[in-house]
């Protein structure tokens, strides 16, 4: 049935547009020319520090950061966040760092994908996105996305070297291409909803809280 | 939208005024204060008298064959003119926007019904944007709030132009509304078919209105003007209502809209 | 759920006078409108972006065709299924049926308007399954049996003691036994609830906000992250999205993205943007098994071409409804199906019929701002008069009316004895008047006066006094 559906639906809307059939060769042409230029269209003007912009915004949505110099650095960024805000000394994390990382032995980490009762993931990310303080991510082996909206406390590891000016160049990250992960996600500040008297509130399904470290080197 | 790049010389200018039919019905003051505006400006002004409805009930309504009827009548009596102006957004934007709409498939009259609308304005917007006019002389004491009609401002761009105007009326002092682009609640039938919805929408306006505390309220629109006057003596208020021209020309010297004659 | 599109008249009244509603409605009004000009403010290049938007949207629906097919193709390639619907009916029958094959018991759904307009959820509870809404606003409604009243904020006409009592009735099941009150713990609450849902459900359905062509995935735009749990952590997730949601490429989707979030909330993105595309990879450790993707045509390929065309390329942000002073009174219920508002007035017309949904091209007062703040630039009014047209030549009601306007044009077009006419009739109304301003009554137009006074004309045309005074007799 559903192949019937298929077949009249396409007639249909080559009806509706006055077309015999199928677009032509030489549309079907300039449609993949279209599609192959990677030219964007309008972009926001971005000016200044791309790192600069970068936390501000994800600053003005609460979310926190915090820089240190080289990778070696970053577990305790997470046991300093861990401790301000009173969170059991346990974190499920994604494989794949850049890096190798030493974790103190006062925390229990576990690779693996996130379930309903973790309470902080610690994940790396592809890129962050200046224009708008977004972090950009894709599901693989070692990166689960549960690991992004299960948790409370989602703690991201970005190096700033990886920050990049717009959106098309997060989509368009290099890593991305000839892969296909089955998520993309762009991830801007913490899980919220209006829908309560229009009060905004944190953490309706997804982490309550989202914080950054931003790795130097 | 009306824009011009240089200031015509006025001494050259023949205008037929399309007075509208709520102005010829309701007010004629109105045209005559838009008359009396164009002439001191300069303009030589004529009133073809061909003219009677520029055919926005129907069109609005969905009759588009009443529509054309009437609107052919217009084109008929204005296109001997360059310029064509009316104390009006929604009959002006009717002629500007709309005509060409009304006639886009008949072969016959598609280009008259163009060169009439490239030559409609409403008359604030005329007076400041093509005539270059900064100011009036005439004297209006006391405080005053400016209703933005819909089509005015979004059919017609008129917005800055007659407040521009309303700087030089001696003894005006000009307070916003609070939401200077909501609509009255005329909207033409939409009054009188969906009355609770307009009703509510014209209280609003009023509420906003007199928040202001102004003495007046004025508009460039006469359909919007009669539905805000109407609202005001149903709440009690004593809030005065005159057409922007009618203050612009220095004749408020009769009864506000909807006011007892008290002479 | 009854569709009530034929009470608009009676629903506006009684929305008119609904304390409740109205302070709701008040609350949300002003943040929507003030959030989006914010956002528009903060970005000069908002019009090149609604310009390139607009042609992209059209550019994508001129090859609907070709870019369906390559979406098509895409989604195949990475493990999913595509399924074409004509019909609400047919696109139910096809979701029951991957339902059954998977031995579903339970369904939790992201937020989806096509979902909505093909009554899904009764389909599925029809045939004994359990559906739960997990956007928390259609959680809401869905606790209360009601429509949405807004298509981002679906629960924006409930005030927070009517979750409160919502929540109490409906989560004692759970253990929860406490009358939450503030709007954080209503929120906790929720998450807690919802949460045991997200983790056993059998089938998660999503909407999508568009289908990327170039490869195959679609786009989930939330704040909540509802969504991604409801995409990633049942065994099947099943995508329902309209025909007309596919676009091109990444450049594309870049472009809609900025209008959309910025438009519906004042956002610059939304919190959670996903393109999710297929089912899990091997070696992935979480993600659904089976991904299928239903579209749905549902007259829409009709419309393609037609003057009403433009409707298609909509993308659901609300900016027209939060501008909508009818709305603004009257809430989304009285619209009477799944869209309300200026975009609903003209898609339900369009989908229901004008016989079905009389008023709602009427109950306008065309006054534009729709067109104005819509990022796509959909020329609304525009359609919504045409719909007028398409009702007048139909008859049906109001044949009073229209021979009312037919002897208004016969006058109107005969200048002499137009004025002739008038000039009789003011002079007798004033006369009747005396020296009063306004009138009471109107004769032919009696909705006037329910709510207003009649200004009294001054008692000569200007035509008149022009002949006279002038003396002209041109």
């Amino acid at each position: 049935m559903s192949k019937l559906a298929r077949t009249q639906i396409l007639e249909n809307i080559r009806t509706s547009l006055r077309r015999d059939g199928a677009v032509d060769t030489a549309t079907a042409n300039g449609l993949k020319a279209r599609s192959q230029s990677r030219a964007p269209h309008a972009q926001p003007l971005i000016e200044g520090s791309l790192v600069d912009r970068f936390i501000e915004k994800h600053e003005a949505l609460s979310g926190t950061v915090e820089r240190v110099g080289s990778w070696s650095e970053m577990p305790g960024a997470v046991m300093r966040f861990i401790a301000t805000h009173h969170l059991p000394p346990r974190v499920v994390i994604s494989g794949g760092f850049p890096r190798a990382v030493d974790w103190p032995p006062a925390i229990e980490v576990e690779q693996r994908e996130a379930r309903g009762d973790d309470s902080t993931s610690v994940t790396g990310s592809l890129a962050g996105i200046a224009e708008t303080g977004t972090l950009v991510m894709a599901s693989s082996k070692s990166t689960p996305v549960t690991l992004n909206y299960l948790p409370e406390f989602h703690i991201v590891v970005v190096p700033e070297k990886s920050i990049v000016a717009h959106l098309e160049e997060g989509l368009r990250h290099p890593s991305l291409k000839g892969s296909h992960p089955r998520a993309i996600s762009l991830i801007t500040g913490a899980s919220r909803t209006g829908d309560v008297e229009q009060t905004i509130l944190l953490g309706a399904h997804g982490p309550r809280h989202l914080h950054i470290i931003l790795v130097g080197d | 939208m009306t824009e011009v790049d240089e200031v015509i010389d006025p001494n050259a200018l023949r205008v037929g005024l399309f007075v509208t039919c709520i102005a010829d019905l309701y007010r004629p003051n109105v045209g005559f204060a838009a008359l009396y505006l164009l002439e001191e400006a300069g303009c030589r002004v004529d009133v073809p008298l061909g003219q009677t409805c520029c055919g926005q009930p129907a069109w609005n309504s969905g009759d588009q064959d009443s529509a054309r009827v009437v609107a052919k009548t217009v084109i008929k009596s204005f296109e001997p003119y360059p310029y064509i102006v009316a104390p009006s957004g929604s009959c002006s934007g009717m002629i500007r926007i709309h005509y060409p709409k009304l006639f886009a498939t008949d072969s016959k009259w598609r280009a008259r019904a163009e060169a009439v609308a490239g030559r409609c304005y409403e008359l604030t917007s005329f007076l400041t944007d093509v005539l270059g006019v900064d100011t009036v002389s005439a004297r209006y004491e006391g405080s005053v709030t400016y209703h933005d009609s819909c089509s005015g401002l979004r059919e017609m761009g008129v917005r800055e132009q007659p407040r521009h105007l309303l700087k030089s009326v001696d003894g005006l002092e000009l307070r916003e509304l609070d939401e200077r682009d909501a609509c009255c609640g005329f909207g033409g039938a939409f009054s009188v078919k969906y009355p609770d919805i307009s009703g509510r929408l014209v209280s609003d306006k009023c509420a906003d209105i007199a928040s202001t505390q102004a003495d007046t309220v004025l508009g460039g629109d006469l359909g919007c003007l009669l539905n805000i006057a109407g609202r005001l003596r149903r709440e009690g208020k004593h809030t005065r209502v005159f057409h922007v021209a009618e203050v612009l020309a220095d004749m408020t010297d009769l009864p506000g809209v909807g006011e007892d004659d008290t002479s | 759920m009854k569709v009530t599109t034929q009470q608009f008249r009676e629903e506006a009244r009684k929305a008119l006078g609904d304390e409740i509603l109205q302070r709701a409605l008040a609350k949300a009004k002003p943040g929507f409108i003030n959030k989006r000009k914010k956002a528009v403010d903060a970005l000069p290049e908002f019009d090149a972006l609604r310009a390139d938007a607009r042609a992209i949207t059209e550019h994508a629906l001129a090859h609907l065709d070709y870019y369906l097919e390559r979406f098509e193709a895409n989604v195949v390639a990475n493990g999913g299924v595509v399924h074409w619907a004509r019909t609400a009916d047919e696109a139910n029958q096809i979701i029951l049926g991957i339902c059954e094959a998977a031995g579903a018991h339970s369904v939790i759904k992201g937020k989806s308007m096509i979902a909505e307009e093909m009554a899904l959820n009764e389909s599925l509870e029809g045939a004994g399954l359990e559906v739960v809404e997990t956007d928390l606003g259609e959680y809401i409604i869905q606790l209360a049996e009601e429509y949405p009243s807004h298509i981002i904020a679906p629960a924006a006409h409930k005030t927070r003691e009517q979750i409160t009592e919502l929540f109490y009735k409906h989560h004692r099941q759970y253990g929860k036994t406490k009358r939450q009150t503030e709007p954080k713990a209503l929120v906790d609450e929720a998450r807690s609830v919802l949460r045991d849902k997200f983790l056993n459900a059998d089938v998660g359905i999503t909407g999508a906000n568009f289908l990327v062509a170039e490869s195959g995935a679609n786009v989930l735009v939330t704040n909540e992250g509802n969504g991604d749990l409801t995409s990633t952590l049942p065994r099947v997730h099943i995508v329902t999205a309209a025909i007309d949601k596919v676009i091109p490429d990444l450049e594309d989707l870049s472009t809609l993205l900025r209008v959309l979030a910025r438009s519906a909330t004042g956002q610059e993105m939304s919190s959670y943007t996903t393109l999710y595309n297929g089912s899990r990879r091997p070696g992935d450790l979480d993600g659904p098994e089976e991904y299928h993707v239903v579209l749905l045509d549902n007259g829409r390929s009709a419309l393609l071409g037609s003057e009403f065309h433009e409707m298609l390329r909509c993308i659901r942000c609300g900016a027209c409804l939060n501008h909508c002073p009818v709305y603004g009174a009257i809430g989304g219920h009285a619209y009477g199906w799944v869209y309300p508002g200026p975009m609903g007035a003209v898609l339900t017309s369009l989908m229901l019929g004008t016989d079905e949904a009389p008023d709602l091209a009427n109950a306008c007062s065309l006054n534009g701002r729709c067109n104005e703040v819509c990022p796509l630039r959909i020329p609304l009014p525009r359609m919504l008069r045409d719909l007028r047209a398409i009702q007048f030549q139909q008859g049906g009601r109001g044949v009073r009316g229209k021979f009312a306007l037919q002897v208004w044009a016969f006058f109107a077009s005969r200048p002499n004895l137009y004025h002739a006419s008038t000039s009789l009739m003011v002079k007798v109304w004033r006369r009747l008047a005396g020296k009063r301003g306004v009138s009471t009554f109107a004769p032919f137009a009696g909705g006037w006066t329910a709510h207003r006074d009649l200004p009294v004309p001054e008692g000569k045309t200007f035509t008149q006094r022009w002949k006279r005074e002038r003396g002209r007799t041109q």
